[in-house]
């Protein structure tokens, strides 16, 4: 039961969300969104090709998934308590991503 | 993972304020895909030039070489044929690039001769663009507010799922004789619930049809952003370098056709089809002529490859055979774009579009009826609701209207600095607009006055078809011109239930206590003083 709720996904309770915090919360769910998913379809593109996949196919691989990381990412903006610790960390996913698919193209690693 | 109350509450006020954000752009998008669906019967309708019934599997070099060999070719011209079908009568010859103006020739499938078709946009021309860019063509922000509604809508599939308790019962649930929000409600859910897996197909495959668009250097991270390597590896298209020397035409497009066909028959096992010919660099030493596979008999796919052959020696440049991720993407956007031979699904797909539009459409009812339980301004309830009329029932009737416009209009028309295509767009933006004051005006009267508007304009619009090309429903059934009949019986479907629901309106007006607080004030204002 501990395990159980410890993997609960941290909810709102009984807090009512201001007029801004739900527009923070769509705003980064949908640009937030859809940076990390360009950023996931970026690191997608530049990495899966150096373990053998041809590179059409892992964008198109990284534009399938991608889709469903950004529906799930918006769920979970939408739903957790925490979201400045939420946008902080989206925001450095969405550097890590971009920055780490840039690596690869450029050193060839 | 438990769903929680409080998880479900998050997606309560996600899915209303994603909902209602959207909810305009969405139903237009939705209303006008639920068209496109026959853009091709509709454009028969509207262009009677094309309602020919003839059997179209002839050869394709005595159809437009002809017509090509009459052209102006510069070294970098373009020419792209799309052989006739059974949605398409005519054969469609277009020349683009090479620094000329772009050209466009209808050819009869039998003698080659050039139609002269009506002068207007059409379906394929108006409500396909319409769906996938809004017209708004600055910048392509078009095509970035679709694609935003497009997220939106996965997020609100996927928050509306989460948000009912009892799914399952929601399919099977209507109750009409409730009170009008919780009978709004029940159908928003089962409109949501009939039509889910399209609901999820649409805005996931129409997103990927756009790709190169929404994440242009995302995709191309593995090709150093060279877009031209991305679309060569994936789909097979690519455009030759110019040599600089003059070329000339193939003898014999049909004997690529023919070629291209034995290797994909002799490949598949299956009876190949060729969806189109294109030939780059037409006038060019270093032309090619790339034949593209149509989808196969009994599946479903954007395309199954191309074959590039050089024009000047005959010999195989490039093979395209899609690879299997791009393939499940190519399924997806096949499946949007009813790249299938199915006429049952086609019409599944309608009424799907149909029960999208009844979804956002509901959904944006209940919201409106649920602010004003809470207490909305008088003021801000008229203008929410003249903006929900307009964008349903308004674009419904302006729909009906551009399509009487074009039975309407002479074939010469033309009027300020507008040609007869544009005056009616025209109509089209003129009517909309003016259902939108109207609604302001008539508040919630203007539901009724907008079905009865709409059930007049599609009755008008069969008759002004009979009158002007002598095609009623009975001779064109007869005829077998299916895509007029077709039409012709939707739009006195479309009638039909337009008037039923101004009844059905009308007489719950009558009994709703808003409505008759507004006719006494009428009355008691309309008494002379003594």
């Amino acid at each position: 039961m501990a395990i159980a709720d410890s993997m609960k996904l941290p909810t709102l309770g009984e807090k009512t969300l201001s007029a801004w915090d739900r527009t923070f919360r769509v705003t980064l769910a949908l640009v937030g969104g859809y940076l990390l998913t360009a950023g996931y379809i970026s690191f997608t593109s530049a990495g899966l090709p150096k373990l053998g996949m041809n590179a059409g196919e892992a964008a198109f691989f990284g534009l399938l998934t991608g889709l469903l990381i950004f529906v799930g990412f918006a769920v979970w903006v939408a739903a957790t308590k925490f979201i400045a610790r939420m946008a902080i960390a989206s925001v450095l996913a969405i550097v890590l991503l971009n920055y780490t698919a840039s690596l690869i193209v450029a050193t060839g690693v | 993972m438990q769903i929680t109350k409080e998880f479900r509450a998050s997606m309560n006020w996600f899915h209303t304020w994603l909902g209602i954000a959207l909810a305009g752009i969405l139903f237009v998008i939705f209303w006008m895909g639920t068209l496109t669906v026959f853009h091709l019967e509709i454009n028969k309708w509207m262009m009677p030039e094309t309602r020919t019934v003839v059997e179209v599997d002839g050869p394709l070099d005595p159809i437009v070489m002809p017509t090509i060999e009459s052209m102006d070719l510069q070294p970098e011209s373009s020419l792209f044929i799309s052989p006739a079908n059974e949605r398409q009568s005519l054969v469609r010859l277009v020349k683009f690039g090479g620094g000329a103006p772009f050209e466009e020739y209808y050819l009869h499938p039998e003698t080659g001769e050039v139609v002269e078709r009506t002068d207007t946009l059409g379906a394929t021309g108006f409500f396909y663009p319409f769906h996938y860019s809004l017209h708004v063509s600055w910048m392509g922000l078009g095509y970035w507010i679709v694609g935003l509604a497009a997220m939106a809508m996965l997020i609100l599939v996927v928050s509306g799922v989460f948000i009912h308790r009892k799914i399952i019962q929601d399919f099977f649930t209507f109750r009409p004789k409730k009170a009008a929000r919780r009978s709004t409600l029940d159908l928003h859910n089962m409109t949501a619930m009939i039509a889910l897996p399209f609901h999820v197909l649409f805005p996931l495959s129409g997103i990927l049809i756009f790709a190169l668009i929404y994440f242009p250097n995302a995709m191309t991270t593995g090709y150093g952003g060279d877009r031209s390597a991305l679309i060569k590896d994936t789909v097979g298209f690519f455009t030759p370098e110019v040599v600089g020397e003059p070329g000339t035409l193939p003898e014999s497009l049909d004997s690529f056709v023919e070629r291209a066909e034995a290797i994909w028959e002799d490949r598949d096992g299956l009876p190949a089809r060729v969806d189109g010919v294109r030939i780059s660099n037409a006038g060019d030493a270093g032309s090619i002529v790339m034949v593209q596979h149509a989808f196969p008999p009994r599946t479903v796919a954007m395309s199954q490859g191309n074959i590039a052959f050089s024009a000047a020696t005959g010999e195989i440049v490039n093979d395209f055979v899609p690879r299997p991720v791009h393939n499940t993407s190519a399924w997806l956007e096949g499946a949007h774009f009813i790249r299938f031979d199915s006429w049952a699904v086609r019409w599944l797909f309608f009424f799907g579009g149909l029960a999208g539009s009844a979804m956002i459409a509901t959904g944006m009812l209940f919201w409106m009826r649920a602010r004003i339980r809470k207490g909305m301004e008088p003021v801000s309830v008229r203008v929410v609701r003249a903006l929900t009329i307009g964008t349903t029932t308004g674009i419904m009737v302006s729909s009906a209207v551009f399509l009487l416009a074009n039975r309407a209009l002479a074939p010469d028309a033309a009027a300020l600095g507008l040609t007869r295509a544009y005056l009616e767009v025209l109509a089209f933006f003129a009517v909309w607009i003016a259902m939108f004051i109207h609604a302001g005006v008539r508040d919630k009267r203007a539901w009724v006055d907008q079905c009865w508007a709409m059930a007049g304009v599609c009755v008008l619009a069969v008759a002004l078809n009979w009158a002007t090309t002598g095609g009623h429903v009975i001779n064109t059934l007869v005829e077998g011109q299916w895509a007029v009949t077709g039409v012709d019986l939707t739009l006195l479907a479309a009638a039909a239930c337009a008037v039923y629901a101004a009844l059905h309106l009308r007489s719950v007006q009558a009994n709703d206590p808003e409505m008759i607080r507004a006719r006494r004030e009428t009355s008691a204002s309309e008494v002379p003083a003594e």
